[in-house]
C-alpha cells in the first residue's frame, strides 16, 4: 500500500465521519460519527450553557453535523472547540444568539485565563502606586438580556477564582480608560476630571473587588 | 518527591477530584497522577493553582490526546512546542499520546482515529516521532488506541507498531482494556498480540473498564470498573512484559475518590501483590 494510498484511506475515512449524508451501512463508522459528535456536544453543552438549552438538542447536533462538514479547525486542544464553534457559528445565527454565545465565551476564557490575580487591599494604596487593570478583564455591551445581565459589564477574575461580572457605569468607563494597561495614581489624582475623593472612593471598591490591581513603585508586591 | 517506580500505580487526574487531591494530604494508595495535557495546558485560574500544588505532591505524566502523530500532514510543530513548555514547566519526564490521527486536510476532528497501517505508513510515521522527540528533548510513548473500523488491507497492527518502535526508538504505553476491546471486537487472542510487543519499550499500562453494546461490540468507555477478564488479561500481561508503572483510567460515570482509590488498592492487590 504506498503512503498515498494511505493518505487517501484516512482522508476518505475521515470524509465520512464529517458528512453524515453520506451513506452507509458500516456500523463502525456510524459510531465514530457518534463519538465525534459527542465530544463536540459535550463541549458545547459546558461551555455554552445558556445556548445549548435554548437552541435544544436537535438543532444543536444539526449545527455539530454542520460544523464537522464546513469548519476548518485548526486547534488541536479538545477545550479550542470552544472557539472553533464560535468561530464558525458566528455568521450563521441571529445577532442576538451570536451575542449570547459571545458572552459565555467571554466567560469561559476570563476563566481560564492565564494572567495571574493578586488580592490587593485598599489600603495598600499610596502616591506611589501603579495601577493596572485586572490581567483577565473584558468589558462587554449586552444590547439584550442575556442571563440577567443588560448593559455595560466587567468580566474578571478575582482572586479566588470567581468570574465576577460588574455592571458598568460612566465614571467605571472613563476611570477604566484612564488607568489604561497602567497608570499612576499620582497621574490619575492629578486629572480634574474627579475630586479626589471621588477617586480614591472609586479606587477602594475597585480594589476591593478585584477590577484593579495596584503595586507600589517602591515594593515589588501589594 | 517520590518517584515512579516500575510497581507503582497512579490515576488519571480528573478536574472533578483536583480539588479535594490538592487540598489533602498525599493520599498513599497514588503513587502518580496521569494527566490529560490539554485540559491543563495554557490554562489559568483555578487549575493553574490546582495543578501547582499537585505537582508538588505528585509525580506527573502528561498524556496527550491531540497529537494526531498518524495523521498524514507535517507535524503541528507550534503545538508540540507548546507542550514541551508545559513539560519542562512542571518537570514531567513522561509524555504520552496515541497511535492514531484526528486532523486531516480540513482540519483537526476531536476523536482518536484508526490509522490505515501499512509498512509505508510506519516508515511516515517514525520519521513524525523522531521529529517530535527532538522538539520535546523526550522520548515520545504511544498508546495503542481502541478501534472499531478497519481500513481495507492492512498489515497486523503488533507487527506496525513494532516497526514504528524500533524506527522511531519511541516508547510504548500499553493499553490493556485497549487490546481486550480489540480482541473481542475483532475476533484475535489479546494475548498473543500483547506477547507480540517488545517488553523493553513498553513504559507503562492503562488499564479501564469498558462496556458491552446490545449487539456485542464492547466500546472503552472508562466508564465502569475494570472487569475481570481485563484484570486476568493484565496479570499475564505482567509475567510477560515485568511490572511497569500503571495508571486506572476512569473518565465517565465518574465514581468518588475514595471509591476510585478503593479500586487502585484492588488493583495493587490482584496485579503486584501475587508477584
Amino acid at each position: 500500500m504506498s503512503a498515498y494510498v494511505n493518505m487517501e484511506l484516512s482522508q476518505e475515512f475521515s470524509n465520512m465521519l464529517r458528512n453524515k449524508q453520506s451513506i452507509t451501512k458500516d456500523p463502525s463508522v456510524l459510531l465514530y460519527r457518534e463519538f465525534l459528535r459527542g465530544n463536540i456536544e459535550n463541549v458545547i453543552e459546558h461551555t455554552f450553557p445558556i445556548f445549548y438549552q435554548k437552541t435544544g438538542i436537535k438543532n444543536v447536533q444539526q449545527h455539530i453535523d454542520d460544523f464537522l462538514q464546513d469548519h476548518h479547525a485548526l486547534s488541536p486542544e479538545f477545550h479550542h472547540i470552544a472557539t472553533e464553534f464560535l468561530t464558525f457559528i458566528q455568521e450563521r445565527v441571529s445577532p442576538e444568539i451570536r451575542q449570547g454565545l459571545e458572552y459565555e465565551w467571554v466567560v469561559f476564557c476570563v476563566e481560564i485565563d492565564e494572567g495571574i490575580v493578586s488580592h490587593c487591599s485598599p489600603e495598600g494604596l499610596s502616591n506611589e502606586s501603579m495601577l493596572t487593570t485586572n490581567p483577565t478583564l473584558i468589558c462587554i455591551t449586552l444590547s439584550q438580556e442575556i442571563n440577567g445581565l443588560q448593559g455595560s459589564f466587567a468580566i474578571f477574575r478575582d482572586a479566588q477564582h470567581q468570574v465576577i461580572r460588574k455592571p458598568l457605569s460612566q465614571i467605571d468607563h472613563w476611570m477604566l480608560s484612564q488607568i489604561g494597561s497602567s497608570c499612576s495614581f499620582l497621574a490619575l489624582k492629578s486629572s480634574k476630571e474627579t475630586t479626589e475623593m471621588q477617586l480614591q472612593h472609586w479606587l477602594n471598591e475597585a480594589t476591593e473587588i478585584g477590577l484593579i490591581q495596584h503595586q507600589s513603585t517602591l515594593r515589588l508586591e501589594c | 518527591m517520590r518517584t515512579i517506580a516500575p510497581s507503582s500505580l497512579g490515576v488519571g487526574l480528573r478536574s472533578e477530584h483536583a480539588q479535594w487531591l490538592s487540598d489533602q494530604p498525599i493520599d498513599s494508595n497514588i503513587d502518580f497522577l496521569e494527566l490529560t495535557i490539554e485540559n491543563w495546558l495554557e490554562v489559568g485560574g483555578r487549575k493553574r493553582e490546582q495543578l501547582d500544588i499537585l505537582s508538588s505532591k505528585y509525580p506527573l505524566i502528561a498524556h496527550g490526546l491531540s497529537l494526531s502523530i498518524g495523521d498524514t500532514l507535517p507535524l503541528n510543530v507550534e503545538f508540540i512546542k507548546r507542550v514541551k513548555r508545559f513539560l519542562d514547566r512542571y518537570q514531567i519526564d513522561e509524555y504520552s499520546d496515541h497511535l492514531s490521527y484526528s486532523r486531516d486536510k480540513q482540519g483537526y476532528l476531536y476523536d482518536l482515529l484508526p490509522i490505515p497501517r501499512s509498512p509505508e505508513m510506519a516508515v511516515y510515521i517514525s520519521e513524525k516521532i523522531r521529529q517530535a522527540q527532538d522538539i520535546l528533548e523526550r522520548t515520545l510513548i504511544l498508546e495503542n488506541i481502541s478501534y472499531y473500523y478497519n481500513h481495507d488491507g492492512q498489515m497486523e497492527e503488533a507487527e506496525f507498531i513494532n516497526e514504528i518502535v524500533e524506527r522511531s526508538q519511541c516508547q510504548l504505553l500499553l493499553d490493556v482494556n485497549n487490546v481486550y476491546v480489540n480482541g473481542v471486537n475483532h475476533d484475535y487472542d489479546p494475548l498473543k498480540f500483547i506477547a507480540s510487543l517488545p517488553s523493553a519499550s513498553i513504559r507503562y499500562f492503562h488499564i479501564a473498564g469498558h462496556w458491552q453494546q446490545e449487539d456485542g461490540v464492547i466500546i472503552d468507555t472508562h466508564g465502569a470498573n475494570v472487569c475481570g477478564e481485563v484484570i486476568e488479561l493484565a496479570k499475564q500481561t505482567i509475567k510477560l512484559h515485568g511490572t511497569k508503572p500503571l495508571v486506572l483510567e476512569r473518565d465517565n460515570h465518574l465514581p468518588s475518590l475514595k471509591d476510585l482509590c478503593g479500586e487502585v488498592s484492588e488493583l495493587r492487590s490482584q496485579l503486584l501483590c501475587s508477584h
